[in-house]
């Protein structure tokens, strides 16, 4: 017999209720596990630790698209330590037209400054000799059985090929990463080849890459960036990729603020309930108490107990709640890590998606070539957002 | 050696209920002398209970005083009353108030917890004191798994296992059969025979008043009268 022993059996009294509690309790703290990681990412906005990366973007829209020229002009800028772009290609594999990102690129500067991409010197030789070559994320290559020589054919709803109906590749190699944030479900093809057989929107891209070195703060360089094309035809905004990721999910709203205010009303609806069934167990036991200081117990020592028991209660759910919301966490934290870090992520193809989607009323054939162009020019931002949403 | 170890001295006691005033004990006095077994008498609302809280130190009275081996415990703060009944009273109830989440022994081991005993020796102890009321062989039992003897006897354990000087029971056969009553009150008797404890009983019933030496009858708040069993009974 102990006081702990004392304590453990006063919380184990009647189980069903001491259970029910402890379940509400580890939920409430299953979802603060959860929720606060993502607070902490959306808090981490415009930090500049560990950024070697920006992501320079058109001001205006997603779906608006940048001259290739800017690449020029960024790398002749202080701080700037390599230059490539990426251009969203989309299209329909296998008849899922969201199953994996498709991106444009041109080999050898995106793998350059895209080193945490692991591929051998001879796929990636492959790739750039080969003009419809292309690269697949290992996950890619697992989940379509993918493998070196395989042909893939995309069929366009975007870009179309001037001189065919689908796009014809070959697989030149699969590329793999240790890092969590490295998205394996990309596909990259040739920008070159994409460029000189789409039909609309030559010398164009959708993001251009800035690799940044430590002589300069990279939200300098992103502000040079900027300032560089301030009242162009072809604005831009630059952020790091981490910013550029959490920038897709703020378009639903303060995501931060909506995180804080969930938090709040279940934990203060759990506190209530909590409290209120303690209280109850308490006064049930008014008697017992009143035993105790009988036999000599002092009152303190008795409100102790009382304390240590609720103590014990919220101690087991909590950690309860939190180890699964960290046995959840690893294993989702692809999901996560992709959100934190690179900024090509599923939350970017879900927003291009959304585009194709816009884009697919405009039909197909030579209706949908002429109004494609300036479909895409148009700014759809608000559509995008309800789609997403 | 002094033989008087109780001595209450004019003590009142009133409560108020609404706008009345209950006088529940008015000037009662009171001797008991070591390893006495004293029976207080007469039916509900006479100020027995009162009276008995007040010796055990759960209560104290708003004139007079309670001395108790020469100490005069209506003068104590909470915190000395406290701990002087965790050391000098072992109280047994009517209702036994044993704690249902907790075993026989776990129930017996509860004043143990305010010692600096180790787990091994509060567990021995409470071991030999289930043993002293026959209950060993209950000792892992709960109370619901127990008969209502033997959960007067785990509680009669309890009040025992810190070896108190007094035992304060509270109408204690009053839940009980005649033929267990009357084994517990055999077992009282037993133990202020054999063990020196002075046990002060509160009971309606002349059968378990018969088990003291000495029965004092209050009535309205006062002491009646008072005399050895023989006396009584006449």
């Amino acid at each position: 017999m102990s006081w702990l022993h004392l304590l453990h059996r006063g919380l184990w009294r009647r189980p069903l209720r001491t259970l029910l509690t402890m379940v509400s309790l580890s939920t409430a703290f299953l979802l603060m596990g959860l929720l606060v990681p993502i607070l902490q990412l959306f808090e981490s906005r415009g930090e500049a630790d560990g950024i070697d990366r920006l992501i320079v973007q058109p001001r205006h829209s997603i779906t608006d698209i940048l001259p290739i020229s800017h690449t020029r002009a960024i790398s002749d800028l202080l701080g700037v330590t390599g230059v490539s772009h990426q251009s969203w290609f989309g299209d329909t594999f296998r008849d899922e037209p969201s199953s994996f990102a498709r991106w444009a690129v041109p080999a050898a500067s995106f793998f350059e400054l895209h080193p945490e991409l692991h591929l051998t010197t001879e796929a990636l030789n492959r790739f750039a000799n080969t003009r419809t070559g292309v690269l697949v994320g290992q996950k890619t290559a697992e989940q379509f059985g993918l493998k070196v020589g395989d042909r893939i054919t995309l069929i366009p709803d975007i870009w179309l090929n001037k001189e065919a109906k689908v796009w014809e590749f070959q697989v030149m190699g699969v590329f793999d990463s240790n890092e969590q944030s490295a998205d394996l479900t990309a596909m990259y093809l040739n920008y070159e080849y994409f460029d000189e057989y789409r039909a609309w929107g030559s010398g164009l891209v959708s993001y251009i890459n800035v690799g940044v070195g430590t002589a300069q703060a990279p939200f300098d360089v992103a502000a040079a960036i900027d300032a560089r094309f301030d009242n162009s035809a072809d604005e831009t905004t630059t952020s790091s990729e981490r910013d550029f990721a959490l920038g897709f999910a703020e378009q639903l709203g303060d995501v931060g603020f909506m995180i804080t205010l969930i938090l709040g009303a279940v934990f203060f609806t759990i506190a209530l309930v909590t409290a209120n069934t303690v209280a109850q167990g308490m006064r049930e036991r008014l008697g017992e108490f009143s035993v105790l200081r009988a036999l000599g117990f002092q009152l303190r020592a008795t409100q102790w107990l009382m304390m240590g028991e609720v103590l014990l209660l919220v101690a087991l759910g909590a950690s309860s709640g939190l180890l699964i919301s960290s046995l959840l966490l690893e294993w989702g934290r692809d999901y996560f890590a992709q959100l934190g870090g690179i900024g090509m992520n599923s939350l970017t193809v879900a927003a291009y998606h959304s585009a194709d989607a816009v884009h697919r009323p405009a039909g197909c054939g030579p209706t949908r070539k002429a109004t494609a162009q300036t479909l895409h020019r148009r700014s759809t931002t608000q559509v995008l957002t309800l789609r997403k949403l | 050696m002094d033989s008087v170890l109780i001595e209450v001295e004019n003590i009142a006691k009133h409560y108020a209920r609404g706008a009345e005033i209950v006088r529940v004990l008015n000037e009662v006095s009171v001797s008991i002398n070591r390893a006495d077994f004293v029976a207080f008498m007469r039916p509900s609302g006479s100020g027995k209970s009162t009276l008995l809280n007040l010796i055990g130190g759960l209560d104290r009275p708003d004139r007079g005083f309670v001395v108790v081996g020469g100490q005069n415990i209506s003068t104590f703060t909470d915190r000395q009353l406290t701990a002087w009944r965790a050391a000098s009273v072992g109280f047994v109830f009517q209702s036994y108030n044993l704690l249902p989440a907790l075993t026989a022994e776990q129930n017996v081991a509860l004043p143990l917890l305010l010692t600096h005993l180790s787990r091994a020796e509060i567990r021995s102890r409470a071991r030999i004191a289930l043993n002293i009321v026959g209950l060993e062989d209950r000792a892992a039992h709960r109370p619901t798994e127990l008969s209502g003897g033997q959960e007067q006897r785990v509680a009669i354990a309890r009040a025992l296992v810190s070896d108190p000087q007094i035992l304060i029971c509270d109408e204690p056969t009053g839940g009980l059969d005649r033929s267990t009553a009357d084994k517990f009150l055999s077992l009282l008797r037993t133990l202020n025979r054999d063990l020196k404890k002075t046990i002060v009983m509160v009971t309606h019933d002349p059968k378990a008043a018969e088990f003291a030496g000495q029965v004092h009858h209050l009535d309205k708040g006062q002491l009646a009268s008072a005399g050895h069993v023989a006396a009584a009974q006449s």
